[in-house]
């Protein structure tokens, strides 16, 4: 596929192209936040957010050519997994006493 | 060829996000997600950032998204009421997102930064390996007890109704799974 | 690179600490959740050794170890040591606390699991050196907030207000993650040493002022300043009470500790004077000005219109961030000095009004300000003491809380900060009308029952303990003065 290669060879990116492709998702992220009122769409935004650190800090890290920023992506990953642990076994738990408790105060942050 | 990967993975990646947060039920959403997540893998790849890409789509699209996957669905079909947000809410969460994307758009737009070349050794597993149990390495035990200490708060607090009928049915072992990967590593 | 064993002598207090969590899980573990009282000497005991050993080897002089991930100062040893006496005085409060109880005894255990973890999350906060630790130290202790919030059972407010927490909690973290990503960006580094040689050249601009922004987000969350206040009131009235007590001192008090080592080492350049002055291109004293000027009038303001005693407790400690954070917009060693003192002062006393909250709640049935009504007459000594906390928390003479503030408004107004530190004082009057409310319930409303109320004997024991050095620190201040100083000197003298 001689066209194709030559069309990729053009197509030059650095380290501002990935840091708008983060800023982006950052922002896509931010709103899901803001605008949803799902409880579990709005983890999954936050999970986005991270995942939009993760982008800019490996980019950096190539762009510095420094390994370190890759080392913090681990413990971004690390620190995704334990918040949506204990965020989500909250969500469980409230889910669970819903059955005695008033439901419209529920619906206050669960609609 | 990065450059058109690049395209292709990112904008695959950006109408995944935008239609994880669109999405009206939360398990469509939970797809959407996960999509994005292996694209942004695939982008980390285009980075040289081989162990990353690796656990991306491990832990993240794997394990993080099965378990909000898992709980979706554990907590069932729930009446979704429409989303109306407060007008005056959206505006100003708008222009908010809106300065801060602007701001940092402008901030990246500065200046052009082409990637320079690097060794063969960057991103791969024994590099960061390296470096994660040398330099990081008290930040790695430290990640250990915070997991641990996750796991012991997920299992307090979706345990609790232990002696009521409902307590075979909770996911108390779930959080573990991120967690459990973790203490392995670290023991 | 670079493990060796000495290291560990420095690290001892943080790894009896670290140690003792896991302990507390697995004496809980072994005795199967039924004899409570094992993890509760666990946290004891490894507190009791932990203090001994930081009391026994104060560091003289700045030790950057594991790795140059954490130092080791006076600075560390400040903190280390008050959060060392609340973790200790908030287990022994939680002991005899009907909540923490629980009605058939069970999860006891791992309250003192997490209050283990707590400690040694804030311990490791006020040490970090690199935006990985406070990344993680923060993350830890916020984790640990999140499960202690939702740790009342059969409250559908403590799940309600814990989810709330871990929500918008992880939503500011994630956005301090972006700006710490910024800051790796930026200088290619992520110690904050590296940090600050990397911004030495003047560079940055803009970039930096966001990761600031964003940096300052997450901490504000955690220390609960305006705008990033608004989960404190309900995660304060939803928690338990004790978890509510440990909130308002410990991660706070620790968001402090992070944010004062991070900008200190990180962000501020010693100019040609010897004085402090930040990165040129951030009117950073203007922006903290207005954030504190805020947090303690919108928490003064809201405070006023609260019946709940806890919840007006939960606006107090906002408005005293808002105080607090008035010594931190100045870049001087005394206004430094001057928050360390405050923060020290402050936990004793917001403690102790919050003891007072707990001992009561075993017994009367509300947290209104009606219920405690004629107190002054049923229980002479737990209202003098309740007395004491709030002519403190309100800054009056003869208490540390009025020395804590003198200096606080003090050095604002030697930066020049008139305006602030007037605002202060009227902000303090202010307060003054809502404690007063308290104590006019207390003395001045007769009671709808009489008799004692009878409150546990530990309780008691405790309130006194904490209401010695309120008052004696009101009188002799001048040791805590120097200590406090002192501890400074290592930090910004050699970085």
């Amino acid at each position: 596929m001689p066209d194709l290669q030559s069309l990729g060879d053009n197509l030059q990116v650095g380290l501002e192209h990935y840091l708008t492709l983060s800023v982006m998702l950052f922002s896509i992220g931010t709103l899901g936040v803001i605008f949803r009122r799902n409880v579990l769409v709005m983890f999954m935004s936050v999970e986005l957010m991270l995942t939009s650190v993760n982008i800019s800090l490996v980019a950096f890290s190539r762009y510095l050519d420094d390994l370190n920023g890759h080392v913090l992506v681990l413990f971004v990953l690390a620190v995704a997994a334990a918040e949506a642990g204990v965020g989500l076994a909250i969500l469980v738990e409230i889910f669970k006493k819903r059955d005695t408790v008033d439901v419209d105060e529920f619906r206050q942050l669960m609609e | 060829m990065q450059g058109l990967f690049f395209y292709l993975f990112g904008t695959v990646a950006v109408i995944s996000a935008l239609l994880t947060i669109t999405r009206r039920d939360p398990v469509t959403s939970a797809f959407w997600l996960i999509f994005c997540f292996l694209n942004v893998a695939a982008l980390f790849a285009t980075l040289s950032a081989h162990l990353i890409a690796v656990l991306q789509i491990l832990i993240y699209a794997g394990a993080i998204m099965v378990f909000f996957l898992f709980v979706t669905m554990f907590l069932g079909k729930e009446k979704r009421s429409a989303e109306r947000p407060n007008p005056v809410v959206f505006g100003v969460g708008v222009l908010t997102v809106g300065a801060i994307a602007g701001g940092l758009m402008r901030l990246v737009r500065s200046g052009s930064h082409d990637f320079g070349e690097v060794g063969p050794e960057h991103g791969t597993i024994e590099a960061v390996s390296r470096l994660l149990l040398s330099n990081y390495l008290f930040a790695f035990e430290l990640t250990g007890l915070l997991l641990t200490v996750a796991m012991v708060g997920a299992v307090l607090l979706a345990r609790r109704e232990a002696k009521g009928a409902r307590a075979t049915r909770t996911p108390a072992g779930a959080p573990s799974g991120p967690a459990g990967v973790e203490e392995v590593a670290d023991a | 690179m670079n493990f060796t064993w000495s290291d560990a002598a420095y690290f001892g207090p943080e790894a009896v600490m670290g140690l003792t969590f896991l302990l507390c899980v697995l004496g809980d573990l072994v005795t199967r959740g039924r004899r409570h009282v094992v993890p509760f000497g666990t946290l004891l005991v490894g507190t009791a050794i932990s203090l001994v050993l930081a009391l026994l080897h104060p560091p003289v002089s700045s030790h950057a170890i594991l790795g140059q991930m954490v130092v080791v100062d006076g600075f560390a040893h400040f903190f280390r040591l008050l959060f060392l006496g609340i973790t200790f005085v908030t287990a022994l409060l939680s002991w005899s606390s009907r909540e923490i109880m629980g009605r058939d005894r069970e999860h006891q255990g791992e309250f003192y699991a997490l209050a283990a973890m707590l400690c040694f999350g804030m311990m490791v906060m006020a040490e970090s050196a690199d935006i990985v630790m406070l990344a993680l130290s923060l993350e830890a202790v916020s984790i640990t907030s999140y499960i202690l919030a939702g740790f009342a059972r059969f409250s559908f407010r403590s799940s309600e207000a814990a989810l709330k927490y871990v929500l918008w909690g992880a939503v500011s973290s994630a956005v301090m993650l972006y700006g710490l990503s910024l800051f790796y960006g930026l200088t290619g580094a992520t110690s904050y040493e590296g940090i600050r040689a990397g911004l030495s050249g003047g560079q940055g601009g803009m970039a930096l002022l966001v990761a600031i922004l964003f940096v300052m987000a997450g901490i504000g969350y955690k220390i609960s300043a305006v705008p990033f206040h608004f989960w404190t009131p309900d995660v304060y009235e939803g928690a338990p009470a004790p978890v509510a007590a440990i909130f308002a001192s410990g991660p706070k008090i620790a968001g402090f500790a992070l944010m004062i080592r991070f900008f200190y080492v990180a962000l501020v350049q010693d100019d040609s004077q010897g004085t402090l002055a930040l990165l040129d291109d951030v009117q950073w004293p203007w922006v903290l000005a207005i954030i504190s000027a805020a947090t303690m009038t919108l928490g003064n303001m809201a405070a006023i219109r609260q019946n709940s005693v806890r919840r007006l407790l939960a606006y107090s400690s906002i408005a005293h961030v808002g105080y607090m954070l008035m010594g931190f917009v100045v870049l001087s060693a005394n206004g430094l000095a001057a928050v360390l003192f405050y923060l020290f002062v402050y936990a004793i006393m917001t403690i102790g009004a919050f003891l007072v909250v707990v001992a009561l709640n075993n017994r009367v049935s509300g947290e209104e300000i009606d219920d405690y009504a004629g107190l002054g007459f049923r229980e002479p000594l737990v209202a003098a003491m309740m007395f004491l906390f709030l002519i403190s928390l309100t800054g009056l003479p003869p208490t540390a809380g009025f020395i804590g503030k003198f200096y606080l408004f003090a050095a604002a107004g030697e930066a020049g900060l008139w305006w602030l530190a007037i605002l202060g004082v009227l902000n303090s009057v202010v307060s003054l009308y809502y404690y007063m409310r308290i104590a006019r319930a207390m003395y001045f409303t007769p009671p709808e029952l009489s008799g004692r109320v009878g409150l546990a004997q530990a309780h008691l024991i405790l309130l006194v303990v904490l209401a010695v050095p309120t008052l004696v620190l009101g009188v002799f201040w001048s040791p805590l003065k120097e200590f406090a100083d002192q501890s400074l000197r290592m930090l910004l003298g050699g970085g």
